[in-house]
């Protein structure tokens, strides 16, 4: 371990991993309660576009990434609303648009471009100096603002109507999450890679769902796993030559399976409750 | 505008209201009056517009046509007059596996006074207790609403409009998809809040039978007609007949009219 550490961009892998495990983790809670994954799936369809672009204008790949995935999250709620079209209706058009735009700026390419297939699968162990900065200040901003509106984001997800009437603008604080989400998602993805930052997001939280009944809790649980499996999956993933990205995801996969079981088993083993007694 | 307030204990005016969706006029010509302490009953068949009215009231509709007055105050200031009105909506709407204890729940409720930035403080929390302990449900506090059987989540909504201490309680079919002894418990909770508490509940109802021993007036709505009066006024077999058809049968049950679907001899 000791000679493992001995590596500086080992070192800067762990505190990537970290870092992105919590982030991930700590925005997947709101993304799995509210359902909406599809967003996230798109929005990281849609960065592949924006990160394509940056390599054929020479540009920088984390900005274009973030321009993209802003775009997205504005066409998707501008669909939405102004349409008749279901949510994940216009997501699905929006995220074929931008996924068949990836497709055609990475064919104008006239050159292989190694960098594009680390956006696609991610290299824990490349992050640099600069990417833990970022990471670290979106960190702290998702951070900051779900501790800061922690109450409207509860209401919000539990009963959007009810928290819309009683005051609180449900509709701009789903709007501040998919912006949340875009950003994590942007700041992951050449870490983890467009295909599983997904899967960092989701079962995290899922698995946490699965373990309490508490959504502070909730999530602890999922930042303390999100962080856990990134780490120990970097280790493995240097020790077995495996690559980074699907080592973390197969730990969180196992994870979710265990809790998923020992859900199954506690609520078998609760005594039934007399059904006189549940008016 | 300001209303003139014809009447101190008058609460709600609701003046040759229409409303609808774009395209469809749900209800048109609705007028009624809501006074401080009373219970009123909304009731109407399927699509009659029961919904659509409460939606009208909360604001979540524009009025296409009338007037509504809260307490004096013009509807236009929805915003304001939304805080002075508890509602509960139908039942199974939001994510009932959500992971919140029962007095998390009832907590928002108080989200909006509390306001932004801040958190629940102490008095909030026994504010919650309180508004739990008037539904019956105080000893589920600790427990996660989705262990909770339909009745009882439907008793911890009730709390969690009471727990802002509105003038109005609006209730969507509060005793919709659960069993008669959770709808018996419901019944006699409002009554208790409506008697005892003198809060003015205005509920919306499929089953006539039910509410009409809890109500001092009923609203009998479909489309364009509505009905306004005491329960022995509103409840003939004329005007049920014109709401809901002719298969329809009224005999009177210790003071109380009693309806009946079907083929029936005078």
């Amino acid at each position: 371990m000791s000679e493992l550490l001995a590596f500086g961009f080992v070192q800067k892998g762990l505190i990537g991993a970290a870092l992105i495990g919590s982030i991930c983790s700590l925005i997947g809670v709101f993304v799995v309660l509210r359902g909406m994954s599809y967003i996230g799936s798109g929005i990281a369809h849609g960065c592949l576009a924006g990160v394509a672009f940056a390599f054929m204008m020479n540009w920088s790949p984390l900005v274009m990434s973030i321009i993209a995935a802003l775009v997205m999250v504005v066409l998707i709620e501008l669909i939405s609303r102004k349409s008749s079209l279901k949510m994940d209706t216009s997501i699905g058009v929006i995220f074929s648009i931008a996924l068949a735009l990836a497709v055609l700026f990475i064919g104008m390419l006239r050159k292989y471009t190694p960098d594009i297939m680390s956006y696609l699968f991610g290299n824990l162990l490349r992050v640099t100096v600069m990417d833990l900065w970022v990471m670290g200040g979106i960190g702290i901003l998702v951070a900051i603002l779900l501790l800061l509106f922690f109450k409207e984001l509860q209401f919000s997800t539990f009963d959007p109507e009810m928290a819309e009437l009683s005051g609180i603008p449900a509709a701009l604080i789903s709007i501040m999450l998919s912006v949340l989400m875009a950003l994590t998602i942007v700041v992951s993805l050449q870490a983890v890679g467009e295909l599983l930052v997904l899967a960092l997001i989701v079962l995290p939280a899922s698995t946490a769902y699965q373990l309490t009944h508490s959504l502070k809790r909730m999530m602890l649980i999922s930042v303390g796993l999100g962080v856990f499996a990134s780490i120990l999956g970097l280790i493995l993933a240097f020790y077995l030559d495996a690559p980074t990205g699907s080592t973390i995801v197969m730990i969180l996969g196992i994870t979710f399976f265990t809790a998923l079981g020992l859900r199954r088993i506690r609520v078998q083993s609760k005594p039934a409750v007399n059904s006189l007694n549940k008016n | 505008m300001i209303a003139e307030i014809q009447n101190i204990d008058q609460l709600v005016s609701v003046s040759g209201v229409t409303l609808g969706y774009p395209g469809v006029i749900a209800l048109s010509g609705i007028d009624f009056e809501v006074h401080k302490g009373e219970f009123i009953g909304i009731v109407g068949p399927n699509g009659s517009g029961k919904s659509t009215l409460l939606k009208g009231l909360l604001g979540l509709l524009p009025l296409q046509a009338g007037t509504i007055h809260f307490h004096g105050s013009d509807h236009q200031q929805i915003r304001l007059i939304r805080k002075r009105i508890g509602y509960v909506p139908q039942k199974n709407k939001n994510d009932l596996q959500f992971p919140a204890l029962v007095r998390e729940v009832v907590l928002m409720g108080l989200y909006a006074q509390i306001g932004w930035l801040r958190q629940p403080q102490k008095i909030h929390r026994e504010m919650a207790l309180e508004s739990l302990k008037n539904v019956g449900m105080a000893e589920f506090s600790e427990r996660p609403i989705g262990e909770l059987s339909g009745g009882q989540q439907q008793r911890v909504m009730i709390a969690r409009a009471l727990v802002a201490s509105p003038q109005l309680l609006l209730l969507d079919e509060p005793t919709a998809s659960v069993d008669i002894y959770a709808q018996r418990a419901i019944l006699e909770i409002l009554e208790k809040l409506n008697r005892q508490m003198g809060i003015t509940i205005l509920m919306v109802s499929h089953d006539i039978n039910e509410i009409v021993h809890s109500c001092d007036k009923i609203l009998l709505l479909n489309g364009n007609v509505n009905i306004f009066g005491t329960p022995n006024q509103v409840l003939t077999k004329d005007n049920l007949k014109e709401v809901y058809g002719d298969r329809i049968y009224v005999y009177d049950h210790h003071g109380h009219p009693h309806v009946l679907v079907g083929d029936f001899s005078e």
